[in-house]
């Protein structure tokens, strides 16, 4: 009797057991496998590197996307220490006195000009590709999808580059689970996802860009000399 | 509330995968010029992309995740689109940069850029399709690398890919955006550059 009784619990802890499995791996084959952001790095940035947040180009129909998305970009980034992120009114004075329309597509004696007024080492540029929502199911489904670079305004060398696109379903799976309603919210999970992209910042001895070899002095350490 | 809509959109997922793995599954055609010397072009630059259908500004968007997925490779130096955008204004003039370029225009770009090769590409299909209750990206592109010197095809591929699930009856890595999709047929796009 003892001996059928432990096999028969012995048959339901592995059934269990195997149900687990089975949940388990349906999750992650279901909803753990949200897009990553897409990024290119061409080193790891010099600490205490200066940089300004540029608004975005602006490529869906929805007018305030930049205007939403800066404010979160800054946010992030600032959060991230060895990187000094200027103000967004010294950036907002400068661009006011050197109007130009299209800023993922700036000439480069313009960015080495915003460079000099707002002393920064680099500009972080880039576009809104998608801001909205989709149908589905009879129902809206928010989604995102932007494209940055950070380009060094001696030079115009792209120091990084990224693409992330997001939507409130990639990570449902059962039963609208893990779904987001909220395209605030889903902006603010695809901006802290792309921050986490950004380049690692150096201590100073190891600070150096290896394009050419050569160390490029900051901005700062330039005007001091 | 949510269940019988939820049963229903399995049903239908199941059979949509069905009917659209083939789509989904496609490899990119593309061609490399028997001639071509890969290694040459050690600096390029990428006129954004034309597009030619209801989103006028697909190219643009496009180009911007093709330009990532270009320096990710690190096939070649990728002149920053500012830099390149303004040699482009300066050998064109006033005519719209994603109009096609002749030979000689080309040449005097590559000059006037500092670059070997040039990327060009035509976005034919950009949007999202709906497929009974349900929509998905949909997106047909082609691209090609052009030798600035002389306006040849050194490597062209073109790719149509539509967005849901990749694997059949499961919801497993299912495409929802249509920048998801670009990027991934970029991707997929330029591995064949890689390989060629």
């Amino acid at each position: 009797m003892c001996a059928c009784r432990t096999g028969d619990t012995s048959r339901r802890n592995l059934a269990a057991a195997v149900l687990l499995c089975a949940g388990v791996l349906s999750g992650y084959a279901l909803g753990g496998c949200a897009p990553s952001p897409r990024a290119y790095e061409a080193s790891p940035l010099p600490h205490g590197m200066r940089i300004a947040i540029l608004p975005l180009a602006n490529y869906t129909a929805n007018r305030e996307a930049p205007d939403k998305i800066a404010p979160m970009l800054l946010s992030e980034l600032a959060q991230r220490g060895g990187l000094h992120i200027v103000d967004p009114g010294a950036v907002e004075a400068v661009l006011a006195r050197e109007p130009w329309l299209l800023y993922d597509r700036i000439p480069p004696d313009l960015v080495e000009r915003f460079g000099a007024e707002l002393g920064v080492d680099a500009l972080l540029v880039g576009s809104v590709l998608g801001f909205g929502f989709r149908q589905s199911e009879g129902e809206r489904i928010p989604h995102v999808s932007i494209a940055l670079r950070l380009v060094r305004t001696a030079d115009g060398t792209v120091l990084w580059s990224a693409a992330h696109s997001r939507d409130g379903a990639d990570r449902e799976w059962l039963f609208g689970l893990g779904r987001v309603e909220s395209l605030e919210q889903l902006l603010a999970r695809s901006i802290a996802e792309i921050a986490l992209a950004f380049p690692a910042t150096t201590t100073d001895a190891e600070s150096q860009v290896p394009d050419d070899g050569k160390r490029q002095p900051l901005r700062a350490e330039r005007g001091a000399r | 509330m949510r269940s019988p809509s939820n049963i229903e959109r399995c049903a239908k997922r199941a059979v949509l995968a069905v009917l659209g793995f083939g789509l989904g599954c496609a490899a990119p055609a593309q061609f490399v010029h028997p001639d071509a010397d890969l290694p040459f072009y050690e600096t390029v630059g990428i006129v954004p992309f034309e597009s030619v259908n209801a989103d006028r500004l697909a190219g643009v968007k496009v180009s911007n995740v093709f330009f990532t997925e270009l320096l990710r490779t690190r096939f070649a130096e990728v002149k920053e689109p500012g830099q390149f955008q303004a040699a482009m204004s300066r050998v064109r003039g006033g005519t719209p940069t994603n109009k096609p370029w002749s030979s000689t225009d080309l040449a005097k770009l590559g000059e006037e850029a500092g670059v070997q090769g040039i990327f060009t590409g035509i976005v034919r299909d950009y949007e999202m399709v709906r497929v009974g209750r349900e929509s998905f990206p949909l997106v047909s592109l082609e691209v090609r690398l052009l030798d600035a010197a002389t306006g040849r095809v050194v490597w062209s591929a073109s790719h149509t890919r539509r967005g849901g699930p990749t694997m059949p009856f499961t919801g497993w890595r299912e495409i929802h955006t249509l920048g998801e999709l670009t990027t991934q047929m970029c991707r997929q796009l330029l591995d064949s550059l890689a390989q060629g």
